[in-house]
């Protein structure tokens, strides 16, 4: 197979980190992302983009470890190069706060982030309803600019970008010899998977450029995290919920929330609501596999369900989906060369 | 009783601000007037970034140390306060890098959060082998002061748009205190060979993405003669710039390519900022703070000045502690002149 044809259906931030990735293990491939979703109208620009790992029940954390510490060594080199600016990378410093003691003292990424240590008495005066927190030193990644650099380092490798809706992955079998699935929430419908659900969160995207640290609740329902252009305000993880349209009295709430923790944001100006369905999952589905239908076959590499932790573990997931692909091509190059004796 | 505050700095301004705080309803007949040639933006600590931060040593001068933390916690205590935004005060974090290992500054247990720097985040910074990381505040001058300038107004304190030439001319007009936050240009007020220019020259850009301060130091070229980035609310401020005896407050190319070429080293996305402003001032620098009353014969009248300037680098870093010193000289002359029974306030 001389030049492998690879579609990678899904232009977030999974589909479009996952085909620069096949790009470097395999540039041979030509690859295509196809999405009827492209920045700044896919989940990921919803998201704040923050370095900070969410636990998937069912993936070890070994593995989970690892895909975090890939994704922050990879972000970390390019927040210290000039691209920085240009590709929305930079590193965001401040506080994860408990009402309550958290489950674990030393969650398993705190030697990936930067100076992690519990927070002072003088600190924690800050919160005054709050008893325990850590602080540390963690990276961004800014939506559309982190997509629109991704689209920019495909482009330039030749990768094309077609905005389509793919309704069935047999569509792509004439065109394409490899398909990868970073469909997040769309992959519900085109493959079926109802292990996958959506967790809704609403956030507000407001202007208030005094604001340089983070603020996260260990409950994980209120945080504050600043951007270049944005602070974003949330949040709400409403499990099972399809609703995209934002709700005012979540907006409301949302805002009451993060003003009790940084009270300065009531001045915060141009605030923008949106919402997002986070594609979750007990594990990340990372895998193989080939479809089959009349004889014919159709490798699949799956990359979704990152659930609340897209950003955390996109780089990881995407080289792992690489070398997928990469055992696909060899499959087929096998199965091809078993065709010609 | 008439005191006269000479400057509109943020000395001028904040002991102009504790003054009427802490004298006005003891005493109904004070009446505190400011005088300056000029007023926000056009002050020196208009020009500063804004960050508190004292220098690296108090050279053993515990006072201004004191006046230091005094300022600081005065400073977290109203970060909260629905004033906050309006002051431009707000918190921030970052890092303090060197080439050689530091003695602990004096301010360590002043800001939140102080420690070394790991490995890991040597890394940023190649070719600084030791680093702080602490979370301190930000008061941005240009906010400031036009906010102490309402609060002043708003208690009837009378603002004058005048260069004053000498003591004279203000306190033979009937003015009984006087109070010489004039900084740089103290001299010309009363010779004092130990004020001198440390001149800073600043470029403006914006670099949102910039989330935190970064001060360099070369123990041996003194402070800030090495690049430092530190972001505001509106643009980052990249300097690197101390010349001591230098009077020049135009900017110098020379400069502004020494300050550009090595913070772009220091934070290589620097170099798509885009540049927004450039500035020059004069960092009023004495050996310590003159902070203290004086008594001058002027003609047959016997006038009370407080001096309160020489803040070099540090005028929002203390400027508090200071201002409430000078209050408290103001006490004990209130206190002599019989319209005090006591002088109040407050704390030491």
């Amino acid at each position: 197979m001389a030049s492998p044809k690879v579609a990678v259906v899904g232009a977030g931030v999974i589909g479009l980190s996952t085909a620069l990735c096949i790009t470097e293990t395999c540039p041979s491939c030509s690859v295509a992302v196809l999405s009827d979703q492209f920045s700044p109208n896919t989940t990921s620009d919803v998201a704040a983009g923050m370095l900070i790992p969410h636990i998937y029940p069912d993936t070890p954390i070994h593995r989970q470890k690892q895909w975090f510490q890939e994704t922050f060594t990879y972000l970390f080199a390019i927040s210290n190069s000039a691209e920085a600016s240009e590709a929305g990378i930079h590193l965001v410093s401040g506080w994860q706060i408990f009402k309550s003691p958290p489950k674990e003292e030393l969650p398993f990424w705190s030697d990936v982030v930067l100076g992690f240590r519990p927070m002072s008495k003088a600190e924690l005066q800050k919160f005054p309803q709050h008893r325990f927190g850590q602080a540390f030193t963690t990276l961004k990644c800014d939506c559309p600019p982190y997509l629109l650099w991704l689209e920019k380092r495909l482009k330039a490798t030749g990768t094309q970008m077609h905005t389509r809706k793919v309704a069935d992955l047999w569509e792509l079998h004439r065109e394409y010899d490899i398909v990868v699935n970073c469909t997040g929430m769309g992959a519900h419908q085109l493959v079926g998977d109802k292990q996958l659900f959506p967790v809704r969160g609403q956030v507000l995207k407001v202007r208030a450029p005094w604001v340089t640290q983070f603020i996260r609740d260990g409950d994980g329902l209120t945080y504050i995290y600043p951007g270049i252009h944005r602070v974003t305000l949330g949040g709400t993880r409403e499990k099972g919920s399809w609703s995209l349209s934002p709700d005012a009295g979540t907006t409301r709430d949302i805002f009451d929330r993060c003003c009790s923790l940084e009270p300065s944001l009531q001045g915060a100006q141009d605030i923008e609501v949106r919402v997002g369905l986070r594609p979750s999952r007990q594990c990340v589905r990372v895998q193989r596999e080939v479809l089959s239908q009349g004889g014919i076959k159709l490798p699949v590499v799956h990359n979704y369900g990152h659930g609340a932790g897209g950003f955390s573990v996109h780089r990881g997931t995407a080289k792992e989906a690489a070398h997928l692909v990469e055992e696909c091509i060899s499959a087929l190059q096998g199965s091809s060369s078993r065709a010609k004796l | 009783m008439r005191v006269a505050v000479i400057g509109a700095g943020v000395i001028g301004l904040s002991s102009a601000l504790c003054i009427q705080e802490q004298f006005q309803s003891l005493l109904p007949s004070l009446q505190l007037e400011v005088y300056a040639d000029h007023f926000t933006p056009h002050t020196t600590s208009d020009g500063a970034a804004g960050l508190w931060q004292p220098y690296l040593s108090d050279h053993g001068n515990l006072q201004e140390t004191l006046w230091n933390k005094e300022t600081f916690d005065h400073l977290l205590g109203q970060l909260h306060s629905p004033a906050a935004k309006e002051m431009g005060l707000f918190l921030i974090s970052g890092y303090n890098l060197f080439r050689e290992p530091p003695p602990d500054p004096s301010w360590k247990n002043i800001v939140l959060g102080f420690r070394n720097l790991t490995p890991k985040e040597l890394e940023l910074f190649p070719g600084y082998s030791h680093g702080w990381f602490n979370t301190a505040l930000m008061l941005e001058g240009r906010s400031y002061l036009p906010w102490l300038t309402n609060r002043l107004m708003q208690r009837g304190v009378k603002f004058f748009h005048k260069k004053v030439e000498s003591f004279q001319e203000v306190s033979g007009d009937g003015v009984d205190v006087v109070l010489n936050c004039s900084g740089m240009r103290s001299g010309d007020l009363q010779p004092d060979p130990e004020l001198q220019p440390g001149r800073g020259q600043i470029i403006r850009v914006l670099a949102p993405w910039v989330k935190h301060f970064i001060i360099t130091h070369d123990l041996k070229s003194g402070i800030y003669n090495s690049p430092y980035v530190i972001p505001g609310s509106e643009f980052t401020v990249l300097g690197g710039i101390y010349q001591h005896g230098n009077w020049s407050e135009e900017n110098s190319a020379k400069d502004h390519k020494s300050i550009w070429d090595s913070c772009c080293q220091l934070l290589p996305a620097l170099q798509k900022a885009k540049i927004v402003g450039e500035w020059s001032g004069l960092r009023p620098a004495r050996p310590s703070v003159r902070l203290e009353r004086e008594s001058i014969r002027l003609g047959n009248l016997q006038a009370e000045v407080i001096h309160n300037y020489g803040h070099g680098g540090f005028g929002l870093t203390i400027h508090w502690g200071c201002a409430m010193a000078a209050a408290r000289l103001l006490g004990t002359i209130l206190q002599e002149k019989k319209q005090l029974a006591t002088p109040p306030g407050p704390r030491l």
